[in-house]
């Protein structure tokens, strides 16, 4: 029996062999990865509930950290692309929450109500980024909403010197006077925005455009502009009587409830209108005892509210009047009286997908009122700004303006989309986009590309379910209908830590490598190498492309490829 | 000291897997075998088998659980029936040529379809190339006896050996039957230590890639264990006659002394034909039995030595290789083929499916017998 210099034994005479296939040397001459033509490639993808974050959150891997009990962690992730967790925890529709690839198994992940919990931990932990600097720049942001506290945060990060001007006394914009208390809770607001400001950023209350700020004197004093003003200038109903005493506008309405104002007169509301503010009116009322009906003149689903916005309105004692179209306001000694109103019933569908209200012929109706409330959506409030500027609506830069280059724009003001965490987004890249501009560490853009994740979404197909034990979701529930009416506690329940962490536990990981060892595991070849960077590698000179790993991944973070493909 | 017991064979399964020292057992049920592992869990919670059980699947992953606790060095044993014993297939190869000491009882049960619990040989016999060393049991005691000096054989000669029973004539059956103590075989089952045991103190790597020429060497090591098996498996009987005296090795040679007619059989039909033998001699005629105990390996000098003297042989086959003729009939003829002055072999099926095997389908075979013979079974269906 002689052994060669690669291990390999070489048997002189058959009466060496032994009785069975056994060596003590090694087998590692047998390349037997030369005979593949398929190989796994160790790469994550961007999980569906990252793919519908409008704030870009790296959802799973803050989730994944969290559950660990790494909160400080997990902190610096979420914190890296949306600095209100705590409130976008409680006040965000959640797309992520609808993309949740575990909602095809026992439930999706009760995201909202993790990242809620994440947020209020992260204030108690008095978490701040750190600072990234080698900017020194002179940036006016001006608006203090969402979009423009975001922008102003990570800009102040980079090291550039921010003045935020804000058209009230205090910062935080819609989040502060569009939202009520028993949503975002002012304790929550407070910190979240206090944290914000805290790398450096100046805050101006009280100054807005058209009303003490001029733009052409602000781009003088500043090397750049950021516009970040939102939308709210009312829309208005357009039907005859509109002009009575008692018909109010309702982002007004909830500006002056939160500026401690009593509410207008009138103890049978009417509100017209199915979205977020619209709800927001009518369960303000409710809670200063009036009895209110909401007037929407398509069908309870297809309000824009937020699902549970509607539902625990109801649940409260709001009345839903649905398929209902405004037709006049009737008034007594000119103060509002009533609302007459058309039914409707479901036409053709629109370009929204929805189907547009149809009236139905000699159905009118009326609806005692003697406050309506018009909370028919929001539009551009166009002072202060050059026309120039003002284009379909929205805030657009033109390329030949005089301060064209040094001028931007962002969030709902220039056709965002509308929530809390578009604007968060928005906010961040314009953020990044200044920085490319001007200089500083510019916050990342793409978390997932940042992390090596690709962009294509991990689908429920890649997921293996075996391999995740049952565990329905937790629930959280609301506060009690009844006592809610009586004041502004928050509706919403929470979860405590450690429930907030096993929820979190729930977390597929969908196209993310969580280093789970099944692939280093059942490779029959052992050609899965651990200790690559994100997580395994293979080892080419052995792996003959079985593809068990690629089918075996819990996650869909293995994909099997042709060679040389 | 031995105790008599009223058990059935399965029963008797279980008794000798306990006595044996058994560690691991892997086994998934199907009738008739389940009895065996029913009992042996019974014994395990009453503390007189110390084997672990290791629920299973199926019983392609039974085996497969024996092979790993056998390369590991545990003393293994498995059972099963028919269609389970078929989806082991390749698994039973695998034990063979990986030279393990796996010990299993397969209940002979008839393949399906159509669907068909009671016995036929057709199950254990199409496992006849693969390895395994193969003994056919005709009565309970033998069932006892076969199981224990199973493992002795095993452990001896590195082959995995399967005990084989009748399905309900064997397995379902009750009768006195003679269960030794542990104490009174421990020293005939050696411990297994060979090279390719699994030692963590010597890593190595098994089963892997072997050229032509080594690959045909190992093979030829199987053969030649089972050339060594055909003395072992004399020598054991002997000292189990000695120890316990009752017992066959390879073959039981009954009233063969200047027999004209031999009839050679296995399994509970050897019993059927005892009494046949019985009764054609108190009528004046010159008959004999020889059962085949050990089909693999197969007796050929001892057949020779039994069955050159006679006139005429008949072969009772439970079992047929379809399109060729009974299978123990095939192995008789060309254990005799070419010898001068060879009688003549005759092969008859009968029993298949379980139908039963009477003194009278014998004494029928016999009668075929003394025509012409023919090249292939003569199927016994009348």
């Amino acid at each position: 029996m002689k052994r060669l210099p690669d291990g390999r034994v070489v048997f002189e005479t058959l009466a060496d062999v032994p009785p069975v296939a056994m060596t003590y040397a090694s087998t590692a001459w047998n390349r037997t990865g030369d005979w593949r033509s398929r190989e796994p490639a160790f790469r994550d993808l961007t999980p569906p509930c990252a793919a519908a974050c409008p704030a870009g959150q790296d959802v799973v891997d803050q989730i994944r950290l969290f559950a660990q009990g790494r909160v400080r962690e997990a902190g610096e992730v979420i914190l890296s692309a949306n600095p209100f967790p705590a409130t976008t925890g409680r006040v965000c529709p959640h797309p992520c929450d609808a993309a949740c690839n575990r909602g095809r198994m026992d439930g999706a992940l009760d995201i909202p109500g993790v990242e809620r919990a994440l947020g209020d931990a992260l204030l108690s932990e008095r978490l701040d980024l750190p600072a990234r600097r080698g900017g020194q720049a002179r940036v006016a942001v001006v608006g203090a909403g969402p979009a423009g506290l975001t922008a102003a945060h990570f800009l102040a990060l980079a090291g550039h010197r921010v003045t935020l001007y804000g058209r009230e006394d205090r910062p935080g914009g819609l989040l502060r006077t569009g939202i009520p208390p028993y949503r975002l809770p002012r304790a929550v607001l407070d910190a979240e925005v206090e944290r914000a400001l805290r790398p450096g950023v100046r805050f101006e209350g009280g100054r807005a455009l058209g009303d003490g700020l001029d733009l052409a004197r602000l781009g003088g004093e500043s090397d750049a502009v950021l516009l970040a003003i939102g939308r709210h200038a009312p829309r208005r109903l357009g039907v005859p009587g509109e002009e009575a005493r008692g018909v109010v506008d309702g982002l007004a309405l909830l500006e002056a409830l939160h500026r401690g104002e009593p509410a207008p007169d009138g103890d049978r509301v009417v509100v017209v209108g199915g979205g977020n503010t619209a709800l927001d009116c009518a369960r303000s009322l409710l809670r200063r005892g009036r009895k209110v009906t909401v007037a929407y003149r398509r069908g309870r689903e297809e309000m824009p509210a937020f699902g549970d916005e509607v539902e625990e309105a109801v649940e409260e004692g709001v009345a839903v009047e649905a398929w209902a179209i405004p037709l006049e306001v009737r008034s007594r000694g000119g103060r509002a009286s009533g609302l007459r109103l058309s039914r409707a019933r479901p036409g053709e569908k629109d370009a929204s997908g929805r189907p547009r209200p149809e009236p139905v012929p000699g159905s009118d109706f009326e609806l005692p009122a003697d406050l309506v409330v018009v909370a028919a959506g929001e539009s551009l409030d166009a002072a202060g700004l050059p026309s120039g500027l003002v284009q379909g609506g929205a805030v657009a830069i033109p390329a030949d303006s005089q301060i064209a280059g040094r001028l931007f724009a962002c969030g709902d003001c220039a056709g965002g989309g509308g929530t809390v965490a578009h604007a968060i987004g928005a906010g961040r890249r314009a953020a990044a986009e200044l920085c490319a501009l001007l200089g500083g560490d510019a916050p990342a853009v793409d978390l997932l590309a940042a992390r090596g994740a690709g962009p294509a979404v991990a689908a429920f197909d890649g997921i293996r379910p075996a391999w995740f034990p049952p565990a329905p979701p937790r629930s959280r529930g609301r506060a009690e209908a009844a006592p809610r009416r009586l004041g502004d506690a928050e509706v919403r329940l929470g979860f405590d830590a450690p429930s907030a962490m096993a929820e979190a536990a729930r977390c597929l990981g969908c196209g993310t490598c969580t280093g789970c060892d099944i692939c280093y595991q059942l490779c029959p070849d052992r050609a899965v190498l651990r200790g690559a960077p994100g997580g395994y590698r293979a080892d080419t000179s052995r792996c003959k492309g079985c593809g068990v790993c690629a089918e075996e991944c819990p996650r869909g973070a293995v994909e099997l490829c042709e060679v040389g493909a | 000291m031995a105790s008599d017991r009223l058990l059935t064979g399965n029963e008797a399964v279980a008794w000798a897997v306990a006595r044996s020292g058994v560690q691991v057992v892997a086994a998934y049920p199907i009738t008739p075998q389940t009895t065996i592992i029913e009992t042996l869990a019974s014994l395990g919670q009453k503390g007189v088998s110390r084997a672990e059980f290791v629920p299973v699947e199926s019983e392609h992953s039974a085996l497969a659980a024996c092979i790993g606790a056998a390369h590991a060095g545990a003393r293994t044993f498995t059972a099963t029936s028919g269609q389970g014993l078929a989806l082991m297939h390749e698994l039973i190869h695998w034990a063979a040529g990986a030279r393990l000491p796996i010990v299993l009882a397969n209940v002979n049960r008839a393949m399906a379809p159509g669907w068909n619990i009671w016995t036929d040989q057709n199950d254990s016999l199409s496992q006849r190339d693969t390895g395994w060393v193969q003994l056919y049991c005709e009565d309970g005691q033998e069932v006892m006896d076969s199981v224990v000096q199973a493992f002795a054989l095993a452990a001896r000669l590195s082959l995995p050996v399967m005990v084989v029973l009748d399905a309900f004539f064997l397995s379902h059956t009750a009768e006195a039957i003679s269960v030794p103590e542990e104490a009174e075989v421990a020293d005939l089952i050696p411990a297994w230590k060979t090279p390719w045991r699994i030692d963590l103190e010597k890593p190595k790597a098994l089963g892997s890639l072997v050229p032509s020429a080594e690959y045909e060497q190992m093979r030829r090591q199987v053969d030649a264990a089972h050339r060594e098996a055909l003395s072992a498996i004399e020598d054991l009987a002997a000292t189990w006659r000695g120890r316990f005296g009752r017992g066959v090795g390879l073959v039981d040679r009954y009233r063969c002394e200047g027999a004209d007619e031999i009839l050679v059989a296995s399994g509970t039909a050897a019993s059927t034909a005892r009494a046949v033998v019985d009764t054609l001699r108190a009528r004046g005629r010159s008959a004999g039995l020889v059962k085949v105990r050990a089909f693999r390996p197969f007796p050929t000098a001892a057949l020779r030595q039994a069955l050159l003297p006679a006139r005429r042989v008949a072969v009772l086959d439970r079992n047929c290789s379809y399109g060729a003729s009974g299978i123990f009939f095939q192995e008789v003829r060309a254990a005799l083929c070419g010898l001068a002055g060879a009688p003549p072999v005759h092969g008859f099926i009968a029993g298949m499916g379980g139908r039963d095997i009477t003194p009278s389908t014998i004494e029928a075979a016999l009668g075929h017998a003394r025509g012409e013979p023919r090249p292939e079974s003569t199927w016994l269906t009348e």
